[in-house]
């Protein structure tokens, strides 16, 4: 395994975005003048966050049309209350992902219908980095990867959205969900060894640990 | 939660973060190494599985359509039709957006310099449309180069146009407040630079400087107000009235009404910011002068109310007739001149809430004060003659009472952690002797307000012996037992 800087360049070997989108400074400043209706500013905010909120709602729901959708209607929403925002309650990247969380409860309610059409995912989602395959990973694809994260149950599904497809830290992702640190950690710690149970069935390992 | 899922949360955490990469997490706990792998490996394999990037048709799509809708709201606020323009006024500032960043800093400079052929098509639209196309349209470049117009200036309505817009997108209450004081303050600044490069200031700019202050006062006097805001106003109005006095020189002639009216409207501002202020503050970190908003109602100067409301409570009044106690009728009580031309009865005259008050005489001033049985003293008084203040303060220091021999006005500073707030309590003016608000001194100053208050009441100046001396300014025995006595007359030094 080559050393690496970054979670997913464990598997991938690409560098791939920091985790914050931005220095804590500007988006402070920018957050603030976006608050006043400067609209270089909202482009900003969007630019920085639309293609997190966007992996954060296909990881979520599964299909990109559906999530294409409702990317753009977190933002929609984001735009109506911003100006409510107060940077005292929570930081800003666990808001708007309140946010989407929020979009994305009504967009259940309404369809009555929980995550599947994960077979729409395809392959021509990920951008073609050559060295997908390791000598672990070559047999499955990602498309099993994001099968497997599809059949989480939905409070574990949601924490390995804002945790590994957005970046969040625990503390940020108890904040966007309005949960406890404790609770996140054990769903975090659940889905974890479910997924590795899926994807790595051979290894035994921490899968069982809970069991003991 | 188990040793190894705390090591796994760290090696999790660390491997977000990007401090640890997997091969560090299984040397650092290799007795979990074994368990451990598989579980990293699984989180790795998702977080890239999840690691998916939005088509870019869609994100081009989405982030104009979310521009729009920037705008759309900018829309609803300013009610502005019709919808299509909207849609390719947005349109328009991308393509320009596109072509800044293709042809430069140039070639935007030309596009501004063509701006005054379009004026009148500009002109044809709706004002808010025109100000969207400014916005939108003409981009950055001529909003930043209107910015410095002053009026007169041809982009000057470009200047006006794009405050609007400002005034229209901002989201909250506190923004609007904001943006509206920077323009405010912008009009002001505005007048300056006129007057400065020695221009003539006509009743339309002048004009212009009410309308942008007047809806701040109503606002403010609406509630609802930070004291961040008040002390923008405060600052913006003081601004207004400085350049204002320092342009009058240069304003013309049949605009001097105008002059007025601003100058009305200003000064309405600064007390309406002050008065907030104070509110929101009773304990500011600077001297506040005035704090406390005046009455207009003057007071008996030459006698003070014996005040028969609840607030005077004498238990141990010896008399039952009344809530003041004052002094035996018939001669003045015992004196002992402590200092120089101040004289204090030795025994109170007077007891309200439970404070028992002396008489205090100096020229033709008196009044009454707390003794030193209460922790009172009079302080920094001279050896001989009457000091044109005289300053009384509590035990701690922290209440010192400021009376002036010469017309009676009585200023009360009011510490708190090394603070001091000034109290303008009793002031002459020109039309009259005027004095703090009572509630709005209890509100301020629940604990502390009640002795200033007493003394401030009992303030007698008393009218010098002249042959047009009035008899409004005699004493009565029941209240001032000690006004204007002969001891204290001969020292005072006669006041113009």
């Amino acid at each position: 395994m080559p050393r690496m800087a970054s979670f997913k360049n464990e598997v991938a070997g690409v560098d791939v975005p920091s985790y914050q989108a931005v220095a804590p400074d500007v988006e402070r400043t920018t957050v603030d003048r976006a608050r006043t209706g400067d609209q270089q500013a909202l482009a900003d905010i969007y630019d920085w966050y639309m293609p997190r909120v966007y992996r954060y709602v296909v990881a979520r729901v599964g299909n990109p049309a559906e999530a294409e959708d409702l990317t753009e209607e977190v933002f929609l929403k984001m735009l109506g209350a911003i100006g409510g925002f107060r940077w005292r309650e929570v930081p800003f990247s666990s808001w708007i992902f309140r946010i989407a969380h929020n979009c994305i409860a009504t967009h259940y309610r309404k369809t009555a219908q929980r995550g599947g059409a994960t077979s729409e995912l395809s392959e021509d989602m990920l951008d073609g980095r050559p060295d997908l395959a390791t000598a672990v990973e070559e047999r499955i694809t990602m498309e099993e990867v994001r099968r497997a994260s599809q059949m989480l149950p939905d409070a574990q599904r949601e924490v390995i959205a804002l945790r590994f497809a957005v970046g969040l830290s625990i503390a940020d992702t108890a904040k966007a969900l309005g949960k406890r640190e404790g609770n996140i950690k054990a769903l975090q710690h659940k889905a974890v060894a479910k997924l590795q149970k899926m994807l790595i069935p051979g290894a035994g390992g921490a899968g069982t640990v809970r069991e003991r | 939660m188990t040793e190894f899922e705390t090591r796994l949360d760290e090696c999790l955490e660390a491997l977000s973060e990007g401090r640890w990469d997997l091969d560090e997490c299984l040397r650092r706990y290799p007795e979990h190494a074994a368990e451990l792998r598989p579980m990293l490996l699984a989180a790795a394999m998702t977080a890239r599985a999840l690691d998916v990037q939005p088509r870019p048709e869609f994100a081009a799509a989405a982030r104009e359509r979310f521009l729009v809708a920037t705008g759309q709201r900018l829309q609803e606020a300013m009610d502005v039709e019709p919808a299509p323009a909207f849609f390719a006024a947005a349109r328009m500032r991308f393509l320009l957006a596109a072509q800044r960043m293709k042809l430069g800093e140039a070639a935007t400079q030309r596009a501004a310099r063509r701006l005054p052929i379009f004026g009148s098509p500009m002109r044809a639209l709706a004002g808010g449309m025109a100000a969207l196309v400014l916005m939108l349209g003409v981009s950055t470049y001529t909003v930043a180069s209107a910015s410095a117009a002053l009026p007169g200036d041809w982009q000057y309505p470009i200047k006006l146009e794009t405050e609007r817009v400002r005034v229209a997108l901002a989201f909250s209450d506190g923004a609007k407040i904001n943006v509206k004081l920077d323009i405010a303050e912008e009009r002001v600044n505005e007048i300056e630079q006129l007057a400065k490069r020695g221009r003539i200031i006509g009743p339309g700019v002048l004009d212009r400087l009410a309308a942008q202050t007047q809806p701040l006062i109503d606002d403010a006097r609406g509630g609802g107000w930070q004291p961040g805001e008040a002390a923008r106003l405060q600052k913006v109005s003081e601004k207004q009235q400085e350049v204002l006095t320092m342009a009058a020189g240069q304003i013309a002639p049949d605009a001097q009404a105008n002059l007025a009216a601003v100058t009305d409207v200003s000064k309405v501002a600064q007390d309406v910011s002050k008065r907030i202020l104070f509110f929101a503050n009773p304990h500011p970190p600077v001297v506040l002068t005035p704090s406390v908003p005046l009455t207009a109602t003057p007071p008996p100067t030459s006698t003070p109310e014996t005040s028969p409301s609840a607030e005077s409570t004498t238990p141990s009044s010896p008399q039952p007739s009344g809530a003041t106690t004052t002094a035996p009728a018939g001669g003045p009580p015992s004196v002992s001149a402590t200092s120089g031309g101040i004289v204090i009865s030795a025994t109170p005259v007077e007891t309200r809430s439970n404070v028992r008050l002396h008489a205090v005489t100096a020229g033709l001033l008196s009044f009454l004060v707390p003794g030193s049985g209460d922790g009172w003293k009079l302080v920094d008084a001279p050896s001989h003659g009457v000091p044109p203040l005289i300053k009384f303060s509590n035990a701690d220091d922290t209440s010192l009472i400021v009376i002036s021999t010469v017309n009676g006005d009585m200023y009360w500073y009011i510490g708190k952690n090394g603070r001091f707030d000034e109290v303008q309590m009793r002031i002459t003016k020109a039309g009259g002797v005027f004095v703090a608000d009572r509630n709005v001194l209890r509100t301020a100053y629940p604990d502390t307000s009640d002795i200033p208050w007493y003394v401030m009441q009992s303030i007698v100046l008393a009218v010098p012996a002249t042959p047009t001396a009035t008899p409004t300014a005699t004493p009565t025995a029941t209240a001032t037992p000690v006004a204007a006595t002969p001891a204290a007359s001969g020292v005072l030094t006669p006041h113009p």
